[in-house]
């Protein structure tokens, strides 16, 4: 092992322990001693150890951790877990606005939900957002990380174009983009006509086609999450320890093959763990869609979360909208186990 | 640069057999090498700046340019009339909604999850894994299986309307992100510091407050920014429980362009550059901070 380690174990003390836990990249330098598979997403929760407490010291450090937890755990309780069983119960319960718990539905709702063709083309829209944007999201994210983990002067530039879609309200931009892309006074069309492409007696109606305004969605989506994907792989790239390059550069290794047989395997875990998250974020996705076509045209962009806020704000029925944020909750937590079971099984190596 | 290049050259033939030693190529690969480097970059940034680009353009614009067909690419005569017109207009009071509410908020999450984290961080205690465990995954459900539950509550307590229906849900939904992000910078300060104070009689509590705090105050700074441009962004919420009155930038913002054909672009543009400049400034002045922030808080959304 290591002397640092070696050496501050002579002196250990129960509490002690926890100092090994530390985050490799919040570590100013690129630590050797890590491997690449131990950093980033969940690290905190792994390395949070526990044991019982026997001496009175012990057991009032506890106190004292209950009560620091205490407002948390109640606020989450009251505010988060209380909501999401009150959403499994309406389900049950007969719709209408305001007129909630007072007659049960039985799986009325549930039934209906079966031969609601809007519903099934509501969540193939999902699933199928889901797939193209993570993907893409995936792909961009990474050559963007590879990119800004380059060293050249002005990288920071690159790392703050990098964050910047994320710091932009998602709905404002949509709203932009819409007028980017609006037939008669946006940019695009604008352009394409300045440089001669477009006729504009015949304007491109871009939000007014399914094919192209899901084609835009799927571009603006990617455009917006890059930056999440690209953070995490940045940091997993800095968890990689310079000596493997070296050692691969001996060998006589090219760029290539060090990207595809070097970087790339030692970046599999943090790859999976984002994945994992891109995905149950991209199904809960709601603004970005709302503000760029509502839904629109038709149904044809309408997804899952777009449906239970057409249930609840125009239909005013709560009990339907609970239902299909039951099925999107159960879809999600297939992924929430995942993402824990994954992080638990990485961590443990 | 004082870093090890890579070699400029790759090896042609396939496998690893090849050695490397070999002196870099030409002069003019280089050169050549690090234009197209330059130009990818100057690619990313154009591409991923180009709606605060597009927005700036336009709120420069007179009513006229912005709904000239087809639309110019460049305001003839700048003007900065859209961002006066702006603020004395609703969005100026839609501006002041979003700052009061994620203001408010962030300092909610901020004092409660600093000392969930520090007790996660830091104090042995059983089951803490679990409890960690349930603050994590709560993190990832979909706010719409909240959403209808705390609508009803915040409704009984006659608060749908008033700013506080979006302090409450803000100040507990951005707690998960924040403890892990707290806990991340915690871990980072040696524990002798404390022990030290311990043996000079100080509580576990009085070494909290007077020396591990300051000492990652730069970290708390970090997190309150990544908590504040979650707030600052939040949307179903502010979209459901707010009234005219309490709209917050991005729900007034989509709402006008939804909802009057005559929308003034320039306004809209100008509400949307008001509502990126002050998250850019701090982006482009903590961008190493922010992005080990949000590595360690698992980038929620």
């Amino acid at each position: 092992m290591r002397e640092t380690e070696m050496a501050s174990d002579q002196a250990t003390t129960p509490c002690e322990q926890q100092e090994e836990s530390r985050l490799p990249f919040l570590a100013s330098a690129r630590s050797p001693q890590r491997p690449a598979f131990m950093t980033t997403i969940g690290a905190p929760l792994l390395e949070a150890r526990e044991s019982s407490p026997r001496g009175p010291l012990e057991r009032r450090e506890e106190r004292l951790a209950w009560l620091m937890l205490l407002p948390v755990v109640l606020a989450l309780l009251a505010l988060g877990v209380y909501p999401v069983l009150s959403t499994l119960w309406f389900s049950f319960q007969q719709g209408g606005s305001f007129g909630l718990g007072t007659t049960s539905a039985g799986l009325a709702n549930y039934l209906r939900l079966l031969h609601d063709e809007q519903f099934w083309s509501a969540l193939r829209f999902s699933l199928l957002y889901s797939l193209v944007t993570v993907c893409g999201q995936m792909l961009c994210g990474t050559a963007l990380a590879l990119f800004a983990n380059r060293r050249f002067h002005g990288r920071w530039l690159a790392r703050a174009a990098i964050l910047f879609p994320w710091a932009i309200p998602t709905a404002t931009n949509s709203v932009i983009w819409a007028y980017m892309f609006n037939d008669q006074y946006g940019l695009i069309n604008s352009l394409l006509e300045h440089l001669g492409l477009l006729n504009p007696t015949h304007p491109i109606v871009w939000l007014g086609s399914a094919q192209l305004a899901t084609l835009l969605i799927y571009v603006l989506a990617i455009w917006k999450a890059n930056s999440l994907v690209a953070l995490l792989v940045l940091a997993g790239l800095q968890g990689i320890p310079e000596e493997v390059y070296e050692a691969a550069r001996v060998d006589g290794a090219s760029r290539w093959q060090i990207l595809w047989r070097v970087t790339l395997p030692l970046l599999r875990p943090v790859l999976l763990v984002t994945l994992i998250l891109r995905t149950i974020e991209s199904l809960q996705a709601f603004d970005l869609i709302s503000a760029f076509t509502n839904g629109g045209p038709g149904n044809a962009t309408q997804n899952l979360g777009l449906y239970i806020y057409l249930q609840i704000q125009q239909f005013g029925d709560f009990g339907y909208g609970s239902t299909i944020a039951v099925v999107l909750t159960a879809i999600t937590l297939l992924f929430i186990v995942l993402y824990m079971r994954t992080l638990l099984r990485t961590g443990t190596r | 640069m004082a870093l090890a290049p890579l070699p400029t050259t790759t090896a042609r033939g396939r496998g690893f057999a090849r050695p490397t030693t070999r002196p870099r190529g030409p002069r003019l690969g280089l050169l050549t090498r690090r234009t197209l480097l330059y130009l990818a970059l100057a690619v990313i940034v154009v591409v991923q700046f180009l709606p605060l680009i597009w927005a700036l353009l336009t709120s420069s614009m007179t009513p006229q340019e912005t709904t000239a067909v087809p639309a110019p690419l460049w305001p003839a005569h700048p003007t900065l009339s859209s961002y006066r017109e702006a603020l004395q207009g609703d969005i100026g009071r839609y501006y002041l909604n979003s700052i009061i509410a994620s203001l408010a908020s962030t300092l909610v999450t901020m004092l409660l999850a600093t000392l969930a984290a520090y007790a996660f961080a830091r104090l042995r205690f059983r089951w803490k894994r679990l409890a960690l465990l349930f603050v994590v995954s709560l993190s990832l459900f979909p706010p719409f299986s909240q959403v209808i539950p705390l609508y009803l509550i915040l409704q009984s307590l006659h608060l749908i309307g008033t700013l506080l229906a979006l302090i409450i849900p803000y100040s507990v939904f951005g707690l998960p992100m924040a403890i892990l992000i707290l806990m991340a910078f915690l871990q980072e300060v040696p524990f002798e510091y404390e022990e030290a104070a311990a043996l000079d009689g100080m509580s576990r509590l009085g070494a909290f407050v007077r020396i591990v705090l300051p000492m990652i105050i730069p970290g708390l700074f970090t997190t309150a920014v990544i908590v504040f441009v979650g707030d600052w962004n939040e949307y179903l919420f502010a979209l459901n429980y707010t009234t005219t009155a309490t709209y917050t930038l991005p729900v007034g913002v989509v709402i006008l362009s939804q909802t009057e054909f005559t929308t003034n672009f320039g306004v809209l543009s100008a509400a949307m550059v008001m509502s990126v400049v002050p998250l850019v400034a701090l982006i482009l002045l903590l961008e190493r901070r922010i992005v080990s922030g949000l590595t360690a808080g698992g980038l929620k959304g």
